[in-house]
């Protein structure tokens, strides 16, 4: 980008066309076969097979 | 340490950095400051990662681990709720307003004196701890490797300036994605390596018993006692709140998930920490349960930091020390004998239930004798030396690396904790010249330069913080209790700023002058609590937190509502 003057001082950087970053793809963009819910319920779901190995070994050798 | 060890030290520290600088030569402050928008969700997964596991998490953790067992897992119970709760909550804001810092936010949001508040508070606080990620680290290397303090400090923090300076955030991003990897495989390596180290006739299967008759298996306490600090409830509800702060207001960790392609790439990064980031702390807690196996069949130290052990002999508790010292080895002794007595048990077919119990009982009773020996070893140092440090747990394992794994591994070992030292300084520097910039030179003292100037700007605040944290870190020693210090100072002003964001994302009604007024006053509350009562400091968080939404909310019905109006712009 070099001597590029970019817009600085603004309340919020300006948009992207006017400071030359690239377009990026925004709120809607979900990843592919998959739905954000599904992923959250992946995440949340790992969490609570963690925890119950983690009670289950706990009483083990409790 | 051998010319191995050094080899694979500096050769995966050097690679790493030399690579991070050749990936990401060029470009100007933009490109500086948020990588150009490029990091896909793996990168910004291990970035996040490494920006929170500092060095302390390699030594610190399986000493953890070897001292109250897997326990300390439930604390992270929370971070996996805290990544869904800022992937459906912050991310998109955030990327909605496509702000560099997330303290920008706040003034499209509310107006510019918020966001002064917010961004002067972080400076504060992560100017002060980026000091100690160097400091803390470097005095157990300095120890254990027989290294100058000061040498070790110039050393980690001179690397991570020239680095982060060089190339900015990308350069971070890319170096603390190697750096990652590095760390993962080194616990894997040394996991394994532990394990193959065990004694011969011992079962992988009998040595996870001994850790369980030992009490060092205890995952998960569900128990309602306010006295146990790491309970099941304490990490699902303080964890998720801590995690969000962390995450979600600290700008080293905002910047890290800003660099994304797109939001969904950030997302996916959170996500992506938010899956591995509990089985990750799980492996490391259990290398210490497993040191901790290994150290019950082979002598070991009463004090695992040698240097106190060195100045307590030279003063006249040398004979009592002498005396403890005796003792621990007759008490080691004798669980080593109990341990063959359960392993006889163990191995017998069928198993006798009564005398399995039996054998732990007795087994349980030896251990604590010996525990016994090992705090009255800590109250004599306590006793006899000035300013004492009986606290051993940070260097169990750099002192079982040293002592019981083969050449090259140790290298790999100390790499682990150097990268690790070195991935989360970068960010904190990154994100601290990034905030002067961008929150202070850039929008109050000269909005209307050129890129160019920006960038020289953007590295010489960063190299300024980078050079502020080494002398920090070099005069940390003349300050007792510093790192619970910097904890305290950290939740003074957490609270209050997660507070402003929260009443940012989740009120419509109310204004700037409202949410300011309510942060000063919160913050008053949080210091009055902190001078005249003995609420625990992980507390401060939650009642600033509270503080300035309730504060907020009760006020917004007089304040104007400046800035409201830009609540159009966010998504």
């Amino acid at each position: 980008m070099g001597d590029e003057t970019e817009p600085g001082g603004g309340v919020t950087p300006s948009p992207p066309e006017e400071t030359g970053a690239p377009a990026r793809a925004e709120l809607a963009d979900a990843p592919p076969f998959l739905s954000w819910r599904l992923i959250y319920l992946i995440v949340l779901g790992a969490l609570a097979v963690e925890i119950a190995v983690g009670a289950a070994v706990t009483s083990l050798y409790r | 340490m051998s010319t191995l060890d050094w080899l694979v030290l500096f050769g995966t520290l050097a690679g790493i950095i030399a690579y991070g600088l050749w990936r990401t030569r060029g470009g100007g402050s933009a490109e500086y400051l948020h990588g150009g928008y490029r990091d896909n969700w793996a990168t910004i997964g291990l970035s996040v990662m490494a920006t929170q596991a500092s060095a302390i998490t390699f030594l610190s953790t399986p000493g953890q681990g070897y001292q109250d067992g897997m326990g300390f897992l439930q604390f992270y119970f929370g971070l996996p709720i805290a990544m869904v709760v800022l992937s459906v909550v912050f991310v998109p804001r955030f990327y909605g307003m496509r702000v560099y810092t997330a303290y920008e936010y706040l003034e499209g949001r509310f107006d510019l004196k918020t966001r002064m508040l917010t961004a002067l508070l972080f400076l504060l606080q992560r100017g002060l701890s980026a000091g100690i990620t160097i400091y803390a680290p470097a005095i157990i290397l300095s120890k254990v490797l027989g290294w100058s303090l000061n040498l070790t400090n110039v050393a980690i923090g001179g690397l991570v300036i020239v680095y982060t300076v060089a190339g900015g955030t990308r350069a971070v991003s890319q170096t603390q994605k190697h750096q990652m990897v590095v760390m993962l495989l080194g616990m894997v390596v040394a996991f394994v390596a532990i394990v193959y180290r065990l004694p011969p006739d011992l079962t992988f299967g009998n040595a996870v018993h001994v850790a369980g008759a030992l009490g060092k298996l205890n995952i998960v306490d569900a128990s309602l006692d306010p006295g146990n600090r790491y309970t099941v409830w304490s990490g699902l509800t303080g964890g998720v709140f801590l995690a969000m702060s962390y995450f979600g207001t600290d700008q080293s960790q905002v910047q890290r998930y800003l660099s994304g392609r797109t939001v969904t790439e950030s997302r996916l990064g959170l996500l992506f920490n938010g899956l591995l980031k509990i089985p990750m702390q799980a492996l490391i807690l259990f290398v210490g349960v497993m040191v901790f196996v290994f150290n019950q069949y082979h002598p070991t130290p009463v004090f695992f930091n040698e240097s106190e052990l060195t100045r307590l002999r030279a003063t006249p508790q040398a004979a009592e020390l002498r005396v403890l010292e005796a003792e621990h080895e007759t008490a080691s002794a004798t669980v080593r004998a109990q341990l063959n007595g359960l392993r006889s048990v163990l191995d017998a077919r069928p198993r006798n239930a009564a005398a399995l119990e039996a054998a732990e009982r007795r087994l349980r009773e030896a251990a604590a004798a010996d525990d016994g020996v090992r705090t009255r070893v800590k109250a004599l140092i306590g006793r006899a030396l000035p300013r004492p440090e009986t606290k051993d747990a940070d260097y169990i394992f750099l002192s079982f690396v040293m002592a019981n794994l083969p050449r090259g591994l140790v290298g790999l070992l100390l790499a682990v904790i150097l990268c690790a030292a070195m991935s989360s300084t970068a960010s904190e520097l990154a994100a601290l010249g990034q905030c002067t910039l961008v929150d202070f030179y850039r929008r109050r003292i000269r909005p209307q330069g050129s890129d160019a100037h920006y960038l020289k700007m953007a590295k010489l605040f960063t190299a300024g913080w980078g050079l502020l944290a080494v002398v920090f870190a070099a005069s940390a020693s003349l300050l007792d209790n510093l790192i619970q210090a910097v904890n305290i100072l950290g939740s003074l002003f957490y609270g209050t700023i997660l507070g402003v964001f929260l009443v940012a994302f989740f009120t419509r009604r109310v204004g700037g002058t409202a949410v300011f007024i309510a942060a000063m006053i919160s913050e008053v509350i949080v210091f009055s609590v902190w001078l005249g009562t003995s609420v625990g400091f992980l507390w401060f968080n939650v009642i600033g937190c509270a503080a300035v939404v309730l504060l907020a909310l009760s006020f917004s019905g007089r304040a104007h509502p400046a800035g409201n109006e830009a609540l159009g712009r966010v998504s």
